[in-house]
């Protein structure tokens, strides 16, 4: 270690849940400096056939990958090797490279660098992010070919350089160095670059290892680490921590561990209050990456399937195929579970490149469905793919983002026309596929009782409707304190949807964050809701309150909050009823 | 050789898997293809080339087709656009 520094704390986007605690090691991709070596005349047709027979080489390997990748992390996964496959066909690349070698009399890795760079440099050029993301690719494609072709190149064996378990650093991961990373080697993962749709923040999460990513200035730091620790639940990194943040961080990493033995158990038992309501705990994920969660967890299926992931990570748009695909795999991994999947809700937070366009106020602008609309192409492959793969039966589907009932019969006519046209084609789905809504704008809510005739069930988004309700940006922090779901307007909301959907009777679920915080917990049971929807960690945790819970007292409770007017009475009664009747509370 | 100009209307754009499709034709052709946007010309039988023209929705690219297939050629190359790379 060179100088020592002091505790400092680094920040970056938490892609991996869990705390890891241990030494770094530094992953670094060689810079591609292939030097320049001249060739005589007669030397350059076996220069090529090398550089011909690394191509195929390279092919094979890739191919390869995306095969592992397939049995590993799923569909999407493997989606990754598709666009390199690509690349490497690339004919003119290849004629490029053939060119160069005999023109220049140059070896064959030095052509491939050369041209590598030159396009690289093009790419990120571009002022499209998609677009100019793609410089990784052909990066990552060149560097293969050219560790093909020479010694000069050789990928680091984390197998074997490690000391023991370390924590694993890097500027970036590479597709390619998938296979090179385990579970049983590595600690956690840091990046420095990317985001959480990075390839190293889906690789993390398939390998359920602690992992932060895009934490700016970390390799400055690489010589100076001793010990560090990554948070992979708010996306802190501390180097080298003081004894006393060590030793938190410690009993955190100990009781998490504790915490983890102890939710398998629960997770055995029957999801039933004290006075024997049965509560259906969903999970929401967003790849099929977290299909083993789900099932680890013994949650009773998929609440809430977010497409807009599945777009944002891919390298390209998906197909009907791709999509089809990926939704067939999770309703037969998952079978007889449910699973609900929501159509595309792309806007506001999550604006894609791909299909940005520049609104002033993107929150109430073009999103969700109205988004879908302006591209009925996309909807229809969307529509295509969900469809193709209900035919097992335990697929619904829900319609983000609606604030009238046109929106809603709209997209049901538009699902009954994609029926037919399936129908005429001899797929087969089930022609019964239940269909809900998001209920998360408050237009909606206010006439919930007509818009429960219309759906097969509702889905309460916390977050969008406490947002819209109180009109603050959950982004935004100077209004953050503004924006709290445990306002009794909130409340009143979450009471008027109940009561329509149990009046019409139809299924009615939360899905928000708010499902997940165990204090609200007692209150939503009390409103009446037998379905929640969390993140596949916290199944566990939201059935061990559950487990001791009584209705009865959760509808006193609930009517309690229905009848005071701030945020802070509502919170405190809500915080006085967790202590009496479920003691610590399991997520302090 | 005949030259032709033709707005991207599926709503992604030019990216990876519609370059492919038409890199497919543009390979298959025996003529030159050279696509050029704003100040940008690529060669049309590369993936890589296509792409890095990032043509979005609503952009105007101009293909350029020289040799004996060029009239198949720019035909199914206009189809291709005109039916949004048949994968909406």
């Amino acid at each position: 270690m060179n100088k020592k520094v002091k505790e400092k704390v680094l920040k970056g986007v938490a892609a991996s849940p869990g705390i890891a605690i241990g030494t770094p090691f530094n992953y670094v991709h060689e810079t591609l400096n292939v030097s320049r070596e001249t060739i005589s005349d007669h030397e350059i047709e076996a220069e090529i056939i090398k550089y011909k027979a690394a191509l195929e080489k390279t092919k094979t390997d890739i191919v390869e990958d995306k095969k592992n990748a397939a049995k590993r992390g799923g569909q999407e996964a493997a989606k990754i090797f598709d666009a390199h496959l690509l690349i490497i066909d690339d004919q003119v690349l290849i004629d490029e490279a053939v060119y160069f070698i005999s023109s220049h009399n140059v070896q064959a890795s030095y052509a491939v660098s050369k041209i590598m760079k030159d396009y690289q440099m093009a790419f990120e050029k571009l002022q499209n992010q998609y677009f100019s993301q793609r410089a990784f690719d052909i990066e990552d494609v060149c560097r293969r070919i050219i560790k093909n072709m020479s010694s000069e190149l050789d990928h680091v064996d984390l197998s074997t350089v490690l000391k023991g378990k370390q924590i694993v650093i890097s500027n970036n991961i590479f597709p390619s160095d998938t296979l090179n990373f385990n579970k049983d080697l590595i600690l956690g993962i840091v990046t420095e670059s990317g985001g959480s749709t990075s390839h190293a923040a889906i690789l993390s999460k398939s390998l359920e290892v602690p992992a932060v990513v895009g934490v700016t200035g970390i390799t400055k730091y690489m010589n100076k680490i001793s010990l560090m620790i990554v948070d992979g639940f708010t996306g802190k990194i501390i180097i080298n921590p003081k004894p006393s943040t060590f030793e938190t961080y410690k009993i955190r990493q100990h009781e998490e561990q504790k915490q983890v033995e102890e939710d398998l158990k629960y997770s055995k038992m029957p999801s039933v209050t004290l006075d024997n309501q049965a509560i259906k705990i969903l999970s929401n994920i967003q790849s099929t990456l977290e299909i083993d969660s789900v099932i680890k967890w013994n949650s009773d299926g998929v609440g809430l399937f977010r497409t807009e992931f599945l777009f944002e990570s891919s390298l390209s748009i998906l197909s009907e195929d791709d999509q089809f695909k990926i939704y067939d795999e999770v309703s037969e991994k998952l079978y007889p579970r449910d699973v609900t999947i929501r159509l595309l809700d792309i806007g506001g937070d999550k604006l894609n490149d791909k299909m940005s366009i520049k609104e002033d106020n993107p929150f109430m602008g073009v999103r969700g469905m109205r988004l879908l609309f302006d591209h009925p192409d996309l909807l229809r492959a969307h529509l295509r793919a969900i469809l193709r793969a209900s035919a097992r039966n335990n697929i619904s589907i829900i319609i983000p983002f609606v604030a009238n009932l046109t929106e809603i019969t709209k997209t049901k006519m538009l699902i009954e026309r994609t029926k037919k046209e399936l129908a005429s084609e001899g797929y087969p789905f089930n022609d019964k596929i239940k269909i809900g809504i998001m209920i998360e704008i408050p237009s909606i809510v206010m006439i919930s009782e007509a818009v429960a005739e219309k759906v097969d069930f509702f889905s309460i988004g916390t977050n969008d409707l406490t947002q819209y309700l109180l009109a603050a940006d959950r982004g935004n922090e100077r209004v953050s304190n503004i924006y709290d779901s445990f306002h009794p307007a909130v409340i009143k909301m979450l009471d008027i949807t109940i009561r329509s959907a149990k009046k019409k009777n139809i299924d009615v679920g939360l899905c928000g964050q708010m499902a997940g915080y165990p204090i609200a917990i007692p209150l939503l049971i009390g409103l009446g809701l037998r379905e929640l929807s969390v993140t596949p960690f916290l199944v566990p945790v939201v059935k061990k309150i559950i487990r001791r819970l009584d209705s009865k007292k959760c509808r006193i409770l609930a009517d309690n909050c229905l009848k005071v007017s701030t945020s802070r009475s509502v919170s405190s009664l809500l915080s006085d009823f967790f202590e009496k009747n479920i003691g610590e509370n399991p997520l302090q | 050789m005949i030259v032709e100009k033709v707005k991207i209307i599926n709503s992604l754009g030019l990216h990876a898997r519609p370059a492919a499709q038409l890199v497919k034709i543009t390979t298959r052709c025996d003529c030159d293809v050279f696509i050029s946007k704003d100040e940008m010309e690529v060669n049309a039988k590369s993936i890589m080339g296509v792409m890095m023209l990032a043509a979005e929705v609503n952009s105007e690219i101009i293909i350029k087709c020289t040799g004996p297939d060029e009239n198949l050629c720019m035909n199914e190359l206009k189809e291709l656009v005109k039916n949004k790379f048949y994968e909406e």
